[in-house]
């Protein structure tokens, strides 16, 4: 082996380093997930680094959190409401944490605007870039665990004041679906389905996370 | 013997793997002030290290499963799991606006303490591998490990064009992989 790491090596130290750009890391942490072989890389730079962990001070947290986590692991109120179209209303009243799409520099070869997908007490995340040149919007599950087995995450796009129209279902690795514009105002969003998605082509399942594209 | 009887972290993981609530909050007890540390020293302020604290260990409790303890300490792997969503949240922020110095915004840790804190116990490898290295650029692996600083953040606060710091990271990387693993 030479000097020089190759590329995947050298993403898989970046990663574990820390220092990757957002876009990049979400790329290694879709890799961690569907390739065991860069998982295995990581897992290598991490044993490597982890002694460096020590240097990490213990300080205590506020002794709310712990309520925080069970609260949100273990709900006890009732069930989670289940929601029908129309979605936009349901966002109107304010059912959702909502969070306004990010704009960042294009940092990605011709990603025009990303946006992360987010829902109060969720740890679903997912990724979405919008490609104005290719007229393409690509999705990826940053966080969370997988759909369990017999379900699937179902995404939906809503033009303002419109009503939902399925982009298909999210599992491991990048969705790309053709997209033409994706103005202000539009509402991107993931349901929890049976497997294949909702069969009426209408949501049935439970709002995950969502975002509104900024106006910005 | 079992990859556990050392690692009580991993045999609470073990546990927290078959939904028992009991060892999830033993879990929390013996390791949250670790993890928030851990956040706190890269995101810098409590809310968000608190915010980044309970995602961790939404995912530990979700992904107990995955723990294999032949593979990492439990301690090593919740460090990870905390670690990076911490480094993501930071990574999720906005650009600093026009003008604002990147080496303004970051803290100055104090190196001397750590490489103290680093020297002693299962640290004491990696740290006989990082004073192999040229002073700076040990320096720099262990800013962009332990708080999160970014090749922006490093490249201003050690005077050097972006490039020169990415390649001095990659080629740190390497001789310290060299040493550890020789």
């Amino acid at each position: 082996m030479g000097p020089d790491m190759d590329d995947r090596d050298g993403m898989a130290a970046e990663y574990v380093l820390g220092t990757l750009p957002l876009p990049e890391r979400l790329e290694a942490e879709r890799l961690i997930a569907s390739d065991p072989d860069f998982a295995s890389l990581v897992a290598r730079w991490q044993a490597h680094l982890a002694p460096l962990d020590e240097a990490y001070a213990p300080v205590e947290a506020s002794p709310e959190l712990f309520a925080r986590i069970e609260g949100r692991l273990f709900p006890t109120g009732p069930a989670v409401r289940r929601w029908r179209l129309p979605l936009f209303g349901a966002l109107a009243a304010g059912v959702l944490a909502i969070m306004v799409a990010v704009f960042m520099p294009a940092t990605q070869p011709q990603a025009t605007l990303t946006a992360t997908l987010t829902g109060q007490d969720q740890p679903l995340t997912v990724a979405a870039a919008f490609y104005a040149k290719a007229g393409e919007l690509s999705f990826v599950r940053a966080s969370g665990p997988a759909a369990a087995e017999g379900q699937d995450y179902e995404l939906w796009i809503i033009p303002e004041g419109q009503s939902a129209i399925s982009l298909g279902v999210l599992r491991e690795g990048e969705l790309r679906v053709p997209v033409a514009d994706l103005p202000p105002g539009t509402t991107l969003a993931v349901t929890l389905e049976t497997r294949g998605g909702s069969p009426t082509g209408v949501a049935q399942g439970p709002l995950l996370v969502a975002t509104v594209i900024g106006k910005g | 013997m079992s990859p556990r009887e050392d690692d009580p972290v991993a045999e609470m993981i073990g546990r927290v793997a078959r939904a028992d609530r009991a060892a999830f909050r033993a879990l929390y007890s013996a390791i949250s002030a670790k993890l928030f540390g851990v956040a706190f020293r890269i995101l810098g302020n409590r809310s968000e290290a608190e915010d980044a604290v309970q995602e961790a260990f939404t995912r530990i409790w979700l992904n107990a499963r995955r723990f294999d303890a032949a593979k990492a300490r439990g301690m090593t792997w919740a460090i990870a799991i905390t670690r990076n969503h911490a480094i993501d949240r930071l990574r999720a922020r906005p650009a600093p606006s026009e003008g604002e110095d990147a080496a303004l915004r970051i803290r100055d840790p104090s190196p001397g303490a750590e490489a103290t804190l680093i020297a002693k116990g299962e640290a004491g490898r990696i740290s006989d591998c990082f004073a192999t290295l040229e002073p700076a650029r040990a320096e720099a692996i262990r800013g962009a490990y332990l708080d999160g600083f970014s090749y922006e953040d490093l490249a201003a606060r050690h005077n050097v064009p972006l490039n020169t710091m990415r390649s001095w990271l990659r080629r740190g990387l390497m001789r310290l992989r060299e040493c550890l693993e020789a």
